[in-house]
């Protein structure tokens, strides 16, 4: 039977028989041109049934981390002491893969890394807990954002209601400021974390080090969207100021190129095993996890600093049918931590799991009503990935081939 | 009797562990059987009755499986037949026990078994290791006396004739019965098959007896 | 102070017959075949030894009856085996394969009277429950799942009801400092061991002899449970297989250390100090 489909998704609903995640997974997108009707590039499964994410987790394995080693001394040679008070960036918030970056750059390899954080809209205790922590222990200068709080909170407003994206705001920061900061700071050295693509980003992504700079430079004003809005009416009919929103725009190819901003992902130089990045952080930044199961997912570590996070997750259930436990099930076996049967009970027990732990509260500071936001849920679920029935919403096609039409 | 060519039965009442002293026996070399359903028990040189758990679960299965009789019978058979009970085996030897209420042992040894009073020790059930001291002149045991051996149990065993009590124990600073020997049925309160090396030791002394 | 013989337990989590040690409750890195890291222990000191399956209670399983029975043919000390104990019938396959206590936690918390009636049916002294200890801003809660699901309710209440309902033992795991080795929480066990009348093993946050040393003389604490500091200190000296699954990367980092006696080594330094403790 077929069904209507939103995003420009694939019709047919496929999960990678290794991962156990769907062929409705969005690639990284560019954020800025993000708007309702945009079709999502997703994540490409084979007619086997295996998705480039998990083939590239095998040619992973063969890599030659000596080599690439190698590579990243050469890097660091060039740059190291040679920009002043500071000679590379971190961006990150504290969390086990930035503190994991920023203190092997420092001790390890001697670098004088500048951190910098696009702040999370909503801290949580132990997630400001372990800022503070990664910044005091490890001696680091730190770089925040300050943004123009109203304007923040009406774009994460507009990001749900148009395209049910609370975390738009946040992903846009995130992924220019460092490159801003680059540029504001002549420090033309730039430390991700783990390569994107490993999530299943096109696999001719992973064999450059180089960010692909389309993901945070514009050529074209005109065609950037916030919150599914493009920026001209934002000011013209949101009234909406261009001084606040220049923060949450990227910086322009031109002045990147010009000064020549590298960025690089160190996932790509060393082994890069996020859950030894978890102890890493513990003992040797202070960072902590979670006091209790993250709703949604039975991790305790993974993106746990803004309370907006955990409704993000559930947005992509939404959207997508896959919850955070599927995320986090996906990288673990990726990396060989757990078996497909164990991903699979994990699936089974907290995908989709409602997060209402914080959830009153980021509504009550978005001035959304409670109801309404479960209203405009229902109008992003795709006809192809649910169906409505006398219980309630149910995906009609699961990892557990547990859904209505399986 | 060497130790390889003694037989051991172990009696399993369905309610406790008893794999680990079935290995410890088997460590020493002995030749063991586990005795589930009554059966003669004539050609054993030992029995042993094991036991943690309740008191009450523990005389019904004895009396339900047939299995008192089995054991009153090898007692009477002759010196080198010996019955060895452990913990709440050997509380079972007694007459009665108040554990939740009075219920009756197998009238073996006279004397009963009663709790530890929580006025006088205020950490219920000893569970612990602690030493045993040795009240009768024995070469065989007084290699042990004064050695860490695991208690854990809330009641304890207090003989009516003095002159049978083997080994005592203090739990803050209460003396009682940790051993008993009468004629050829010996008890201990402590648990040597989960004492480490003295415990597998203790094993082979009980089997001199032999 | 009581003079008390204090314990010295070994602690060890479990995940598919592989030992694990996380942070927190939380990470799954391998640290070796668990089999040989207890009779390791049992022939250098360890007074007890406690298993926990650490994903029971997340997956639904208990997987550790065969790995207990291979345990009791090689090590004579008490064993205690907790995680997914959830029936009577639980209980009793632990016991027939060589464990001598049953450590039972989430299911109390789901039915506190499944407690009560094992007690009565195996005695107090075989059924322990380990209480998940997670501080929040000084406020005190318990956890369900190995750390994993808050319950908002008091530790100390808790360890009252769970006395009365007739389990023989505590073990008192401080999640916040669990695989910290920063030292115990002071505060939670002292509170505890000294308001109830069974045994409280304290557990979570040894690093060093000291801390240990501390947590005797500070509270009322029967015995000490310890995993990072003793898995940590002999893992190199095992040969390891790695399996298809699982954490094994410090496992393939780790440099051969000379060989070590921890317990042997803290038994000596506890008993200078004036401490009782088995020889």
């Amino acid at each position: 039977m077929k069904h209507k489909t939103l995003y420009g998704l694939p019709k047919k609903i496929i999960f990678c028989k290794k991962t156990l995640i769907s062929n409705q997974r969005p690639n990284s997108s560019i954020e800025f041109s993000h708007k309702i009707e945009s079709k999502k590039k997703t994540l490409f499964i084979d007619k086997n049934g295996i998705s480039d994410s998990w083939k590239y987790s095998r040619l992973k394995k063969k890599i030659n981390y000596e080599d690439r080693e190698k590579k990243l001394l050469n890097l660091l040679d060039k740059h190291r002491g040679k920009h002043g008070e500071f000679d590379c960036i971190v961006p990150g918030s504290g969390g086990k893969d930035s503190c994991y970056a920023s203190d092997i750059l420092k001790k390890k390899y001697n670098m004088n890394p500048l951190t910098v954080t696009w702040s999370p809209i909503l801290y949580t205790d132990y997630g400001k807990k372990n800022f503070n922590n990664w910044i005091f222990s490890g001696n680091l200068k730190n770089i925040s954002s300050k943004r123009d709080e109203y304007t923040m909170r009406y774009l994460t407003k507009l990001a749900i209601k148009n395209i049910l994206h609370p975390f738009q705001t946040f992903m846009l920061g995130q992924k220019i400021f460092a490159t801003k900061m680059a540029l504001k700071y002549n420090i033309p050295l730039v430390f991700f974390g783990e390569n994107e693509a490993e999530h299943g980003n096109p696999i001719g992504d992973n064999n450059i080090s180089l960010r692909n700079k389309s993901y945070f430079t514009f050529k074209n004003f005109d065609k950037i969207y916030l919150g599914g809005v493009n920026i001209k009416n934002l000011i013209k009919d949101h009234k909406l100021k261009y001084k606040d929103l220049k923060i949450f725009l990227p910086p322009s190819v031109e002045e990147v190129s010009k000064k020549n901003i590298e960025t690089h992902y160190l996932g790509y130089y060393l082994k890069w095993i996020p859950q030894e990045t978890f102890y890493y952080s513990v003992e040797n930044c202070g960072f902590r996890p979670r006091p209790f199961r993250t709703q949604g997912t039975y991790s305790k570590y993974n993106s746990i600093d803004d309370k907006i996070d955990d409704l993000h997750y559930y947005t992509t259930y939404i959207k997508f049918g896959i919850g955070r436990a599927t995320y986090d099930v996906s990288q673990e076996i990726r990396n060989d931590h757990i078996s497909a049967d164990e991903g699979k009970k994990l699936i089974k027990k907290y995908d989709g799991e409602f997060p209402d732990r914080y959830f009153h509260e980021v509504m009550d500071y978005l001035d959304i009503g409670h109801e309404s936001f479960h209203k405009i849920c229902d109008k992003f679920r795709s006809p192809h990935i649910w169906k409505k029935t006398k219980n309630g919403w149910k995906l009609r096609r699961t990892a557990n081939k547990d859904g209505t039409d399986d | 009797m060497l130790d390889r060519k003694i037989k051991i039965g172990v009696i399993d009442l369905k309610i406790n562990n008893i794999q680990s002293i079935v290995n410890a026996y088997k460590i020493i070399g002995c030749n063991v059987k586990i005795i589930n359903k009554p059966e003669k028990l004539k050609s054993y040189n030992l029995i042993v009755l094991p036991g943690v758990g309740a008191f009450k679960n523990a005389k019904k299965s004895l009396m339900s499986s047939g299995i008192e009789t089995e054991i009153k019978e090898f007692v009477s058979l002759n010196q080198n037949k010996i019955l060895f009970g452990i913990c709440l085996g050997m509380q079972l030897f007694f007459e009665k026990s108040y554990e939740f209420g009075e219920i009756s042992g197998m009238k073996l040894i006279k004397g009963e078994v009663k709790k530890f009073n929580n006025k006088i020790c205020n950490t219920i059930p000893h569970m612990s290791w602690n030493k045993i001291s040795l009240k009768k002149k024995d070469k065989k045991f007084e290699k042990f006396s004064n050695k860490d051996f695991y208690f854990v149990h809330s009641y304890y065993c207090e003989p009516k004739d003095k002159k049978n009590i083997l080994f005592t124990t203090s739990h803050q600073k209460f003396n009682f019965c940790s051993g008993v020997k009468v004629n050829n049925i010996f008890g201990v309160q402590f648990h040597p098959e989960k004492s480490g090396k003295h415990g597998i030791n203790f094993l082979k002394s009980i089997n001199k007896f032999i | 102070m009581n003079k008390r013989k204090i314990r010295i337990i070994p602690r060890l989590e479990i995940k598919n017959g592989l030992l694990v040690k996380g942070i927190n409750l939380e990470g799954l890195r391998v640290l070796g075949d668990p089999l040989k890291f207890s009779e390791n222990y049992y022939n250098y000191g360890a007074d007890e030894i406690i298993y926990t399956d650490v994903v029971a209670t997340l997956y639904g399983t208990n997987n550790l009856s065969k790995f207990v029975k291979r345990t009791s043919e090689k090590v004579f000390v008490p064993l205690t085996v907790g995680g997914g104990i959830r029936s009577i019938k639980d209980i009793e396959e632990m016991l027939k394969n060589g464990a001598d206590k049953v450590s039972i936690n989430s299911s109390a918390i789901d039915n506190l009277n499944f407690v009560y009636e094992a007690s009565r049916i195996f005695g107090s002294s075989t059924i322990v429950s380990n209480i998940e200890c997670v501080k929040i801003k000084n406020k005190y809660f318990i956890s369900k799942s190995n750390g994993r699901d808050l319950v908002k309710v008091d530790p100390l209440i808790w360890a009252k009801k769970l006395e009365d309902s007739g389990v023989g033992e505590i073990v008192l795991v401080s999640v916040n400092h669990e695989g910290l080795k920063y030292g115990f929480d002071l505060k939670i066990l002292d509170k505890i061991s000294s308001k109830i009348n069974i045994p409280v093993i304290a557990a979570g946050g040894a690093g060093e002899f000291q801390h240990i040393y501390d947590v005797i003389r500070k509270t009322n604490i029967s015995g000490v449970s310890i995993s990072s500091l003793f898995h940590y200190n002999i893992c190199s000296q095992f040969k390891f297989k790695k399996k298809k699954i699982g954490n094994f990367h410090y496992l393939e980092e780790l440099k051969r250390k000379k060989d070590d006696y921890p317990i042997l080594k803290l038994k000596k330094f506890l008993k200078l100090k004036g401490i009782d403790v088995r020889s």
